[in-house]
């Protein structure tokens, strides 16, 4: 699938236009792209992700879905059986008596068969690491804060969409369980989930995205691979947006005399980087 | 008058009624005793024993459901104890009585500022809890806006806060229980719903509150935020796991991911070199290793 984006404005004051939450914005999300959007609140995020979801439509640009323009009604409900969107504390809408029930709501509102359903809420427990046993006849409400998470998140992959879209996934998660949705996201995206990510963390950003898009007061301002967009690291702290820990550790480790490459996005990188530099340094002391 | 302890928790079990779908015996939480309170599946809080000294700063972290929450609301008498005694300035919340003064005491901000505001006008929202305990209106309106200027929010005093950001509903949530007179601060999770610049406003305020003698009781996730607080106390499964001061809490990596904490950049980075044959110690913070890998280049 392809999703184009051309010049696309939306504001909520469909009366006045000087206040735009999103405006000319381009963007091109192919099959198997993971797209991080950074912003602070108030930056046109969510307006972005419902944009994407066709749940609002814009003011003025297009938005194409595969070559076919989405202003059609006909086209928008096709929409919604490809693309999943999950809001923030999307446990927030869990409301079955049961996990397996819940999981298969959208299923059995799509007509689907009462096996084929419950074959499908299978294999999204699976993607997300819910034993099927052990979870499925529980009520979600006594599950703790990341078990809840994670039951809303298997609701919208019953649907098998193409592309998922996440507002702040992780957020209010414990760091363990973070880094659990963390995997699970990883694993989505690796088994051919193109995925939409919005987040205040810069970490998770640079693990997962291959693209990433930086939106300031609803504009555009960088987009690019991580290595490309977090180069500016400057101009991202002038909007009080930073970069990954691991990249301004080097940063500073660079400002010390360190001749350290440049884009050290992930721990790995970093510590990868800093001990072949510590190696060859001990290597050479040798030849000395 | 002596200066006692702000906050005392003196064997504090508490178990939630009607836990795992109301199935639990009524009984099973209700003892005192260790079998009561060390076997029950919805014990929130086990035993737990803490002392906390007026202007004080603590940073209360653990997993989720290790029972920080719930150690909050013991604080400020919105959970009483099902076993033990909680003192809040000398005042023992298990007496109906005192809920009201244990509560002008000690004042708690909630995780999501939304549910915090009542007012359509910022001033009035913050001028909302010393109203109801009947302060003259001529000192109402000082302490309103002493309060607003406490967290940078005095220009705002006019505005709706449905326009403000969520850090800044946030601060006002604070200024309306800093127009109270407290003299404990308790935050569970201030910092969830904000983001980067919303939770750097937050912590700069809870700073200068504590360097102004208050009392703070900080829940978090974030390891940045605890650090900040001169004490750490971790939670586990209802129990205190580790009480210090944060480089001893800090101190263990393993330790900290057993508990399901965060580990602090300086100490992954640490972990990563060792694992790459670099001999670096551990625990170290940020300035000791950069340090280090200068001298070795």
């Amino acid at each position: 699938m392809q999703l184009v984006l051309d010049r696309l404005s939306f504001t909520y004051h469909s009366h006045s236009t000087d206040r735009w939450a999103l405006r000319d914005l381009s963007l091109t999300i192919k099959s198997g792209d993971f797209w991080g959007i950074i912003g602070h609140s108030g930056s046109g995020k969510s307006t972005l992700l419902q944009l994407l979801a066709g749940l609002i439509q814009p003011s003025s640009g297009t938005l194409c879905l595969d070559g076919e323009s989405l202003q059609s009604p006909k086209l928008r409900s096709k929409l919604f059986a490809r693309i999943g969107i999950a809001f923030q504390y999307p446990e927030q809408q869990l409301f079955a008596p049961t996990v397996g029930e819940d999981i298969g709501f959208a299923a059995r509102n799509a007509g689907l068969s009462a096996t084929d359903c419950d074959q499908r809420v299978r294999q999204a427990m699976a993607k997300l690491n819910l034993d099927y046993q052990r979870y499925a006849t529980r009520s979600p409400f006594e599950l703790s804060g990341g078990e809840q998470r994670r039951v809303a998140l298997a609701g919208i992959l019953v649907l098998q969409p193409e592309l998922l879209i996440l507002d702040e996934p992780t957020a209010g998660l414990d760091p363990a369980g973070r880094e659990h949705l963390m995997d699970v996201i990883h694993d989505l995206h690796s088994g051919g989930c193109s995925v939409v990510m919005a987040s205040h963390s810069m970490e998770d950003i640079a693990k997962l995205a291959n693209r990433v898009l930086v939106l300031v007061e609803g504009r555009p301002f960088l987009q690019g691979s991580p290595a490309e967009v977090f180069r500016h690291a400057d101009e991202l702290r002038t909007h009080n947006l930073g970069v990954p820990d691991s990249e301004s550790f080097a940063a500073e480790l660079r400002g010390l005399g360190l001749p350290l490459p440049p884009s050290l996005l992930t721990l790995n990188a970093l510590a990868d980087a800093l001990a072949e530099l510590l190696s060859e340094q001990k290597q050479s002391e040798k030849n000395i | 008058m002596s200066r006692e302890a702000d906050i005392v928790f003196e064997e504090v079990s508490y178990c939630y009624p009607h836990s795992e779908g109301g199935n639990l015996p009524e009984n099973r939480c209700q003892g005192t005793t260790n079998a009561a309170a060390s076997t029950g599946a919805g014990t929130a809080l086990s035993e737990v024993s803490l002392t906390v000294e007026r202007g004080e700063f603590i940073a209360v972290i653990g997993a989720n459901g290790s029972g920080k929450s719930t150690l909050a609301r013991h604080i400020n008498a919105l959970l009483l104890p099902s076993g033990g005694r909680v003192l809040v300035v000398g005042f023992d919340s298990s007496d109906p009585n005192t809920a009201f003064t244990i509560r002008s005491h000690a004042g708690m901000i909630f995780q999501n500022p939304n549910t915090q505001i009542i007012a359509s006008i910022v001033a009035d929202d913050v001028a909302f809890g010393p109203e109801n305990l009947n302060i003259e209106h001529s000192e109402l309106v000082g302490r309103v806006s002493d309060a607003l200027d406490q967290v940078g929010m005095l220009p705002f005093a006019e505005a709706d806060p449905s326009q403000l950001s969520g850090g800044q509903k946030q601060r006002v949530a604070i200024a309306g229980i800093l127009a109270m007179h407290p003299d404990v601060l308790v935050l569970d999770e201030p910092g969830a719903m904000l983001d980067v610049r919303g939770r750097r406003g937050i912590r700069r305020v809870v700073r200068e509150l504590n360097a102004s003698g208050m009392t703070v009781v900080l829940i978090t996730h974030f390891m940045e935020e605890a650090v900040l607080a001169k004490r750490v106390v971790v939670m586990d499964g209802g129990r205190i796991a580790l009480d210090g001061q944060p480089a001893e809490v800090f101190s263990d990596p393993d330790t900290l991911r057993q508990l399901g904490l965060g580990i602090p950049f300086s100490m992954r980075l640490a972990e990563a070199l060792i694992a790459r044959g670099l001999p670096v110690p551990q625990p170290i913070r940020p300035e000791e290793l950069k340090e280090l890998l200068c001298s070795w280049y």
